[in-house]
């Protein structure tokens, strides 16, 4: 399997990242749509999770529980080892791909 | 959100109960609603993670779902040769034999044939001012919901695990070749301004309503059958 990610896997990696211990589906989504300003869907967050998962790059586990959410559980995520890794490589590509393109950093075409 | 729309979404998203997520998923979609999220936002929601299941099962089950796909189109010659024979019947009150006016229509000519020589049989019999045709149209409407049924309970039985996917993809390649039909019969019933053809688009319409609301119904039926086999096992 492929382990390269997608902008939108990159994206939910780093809001696991900023999220730490807190990280499951509603604030993981509300992250996203905070620094996007896109609206997201909840379901595209779990397929999501679901390949970055395949490509341990995730891991989950289940918590309590709770009546503010209909008596189901929260699933939690949290960013492996191996995820960090592809993290920091793909910055270090992107940033090396935006060396020398400083129009588009002032706004130009 | 009023109580029956949520319901209808949640009805909807147990669509969605063999995804390994379907309770996080719910249960952060119920989070959402309590803290305020509008009742567009849920349906939107909603509609989306039942098009990205429904997708994604396609994409996993490729083959399963074409040999679906095959199988239930595959018996619409018998289909169409069963109301052929029906509607022919009993127009002419059931006194002739009706196989002998399409002898030579052949198996792969019938979704033309049916498509062309029912309605002709139905107009032929308005203008004689056959007392059968109510008895006609009728009777092609419940082979049509008997049929997608039938069908329906056939294409899930002999896919148990994706059922649901392929069912409802069935029903969706039916309506997607019926909608064009609909259409151009429409735009010729609205040129030509004949109560043949207005007659002729609504008893098209109502006959393929029939039909993909016994394939949903065949839907329902199966895995409710499935369903409650499930819970017995359970409880033995």
């Amino acid at each position: 399997m492929k382990d390269n990610i997608g902008n939108f896997e990159l994206m939910i990696l780093l809001a696991l990242i900023r999220l730490g211990d807190e990280a499951y589906g509603v604030p993981i989504a509300k992250e996203i749509e905070a620094r996007s300003g896109r609206e997201i869907s909840v379901a595209s967050v779990y397929a999501a999770l679901d390949r970055l998962t395949e490509k341990q790059f995730v891991s989950s586990e289940l918590g309590e529980p709770t009546a503010e959410r209909g008596g189901r559980a929260k699933r939690y995520f949290r960013i492996t080892a191996k995820g960090l890794r592809e993290v920091r490589d793909t910055r270090r590509v992107l940033l090396k791909f935006w060396e020398g393109i400083p129009k588009l950093e002032r706004g130009g075409a | 959100m009023t109580s029956r729309s949520a319901l209808a979404a949640i009805w909807l998203l147990s669509y969605l109960n063999d995804n390994p997520h379907f309770d996080s998923i719910m249960g952060d979609l119920e989070e959402f609603r309590s803290e305020g999220r509008s009742q567009a936002w849920y349906w939107r929601q909603t509609l989306a993670a039942v098009a990205s299941h429904f997708i994604r099962d396609i994409w996993s089950n490729k083959l399963l779902a074409f040999r679906g796909l095959v199988l239930a189109w595959a018996l619409m010659p018998a289909y169409n040769l069963g109301r052929l024979i029906a509607v022919k019947a009993s127009v002419a009150g059931w006194s002739s034999t009706p196989l002998l006016g399409f002898s030579r229509t052949s198996a792969l000519h019938l979704f033309e044939t049916s498509f062309q020589e029912i309605p002709r049989s139905l107009g032929a019999a308005r203008n004689a001012g056959s007392p059968h045709l109510l008895a006609a149209c009728a009777i092609l409407f419940l082979i049509a919901l008997i049929f997608g049924t039938a069908t329906s309970l056939l294409v899930g039985r002999l896919h148990s695990q994706q059922h649901k996917t392929i069912i409802a993809l069935y029903a969706l390649t039916m309506l997607l070749t019926v909608l064009p039909n609909a259409g151009s019969l429409a735009l010729a019933a609205y040129s030509r301004r004949s109560l043949g053809t207005v007659l002729h688009v609504l008893i098209y319409c109502a006959n393929n309503t029939a039909l993909i609301t016994g394939i949903v119904f065949g839907g329902f039926l199966y895995h409710r059958t499935k369903r409650s086999t499930l819970l017995q096992a359970r409880t033995l």
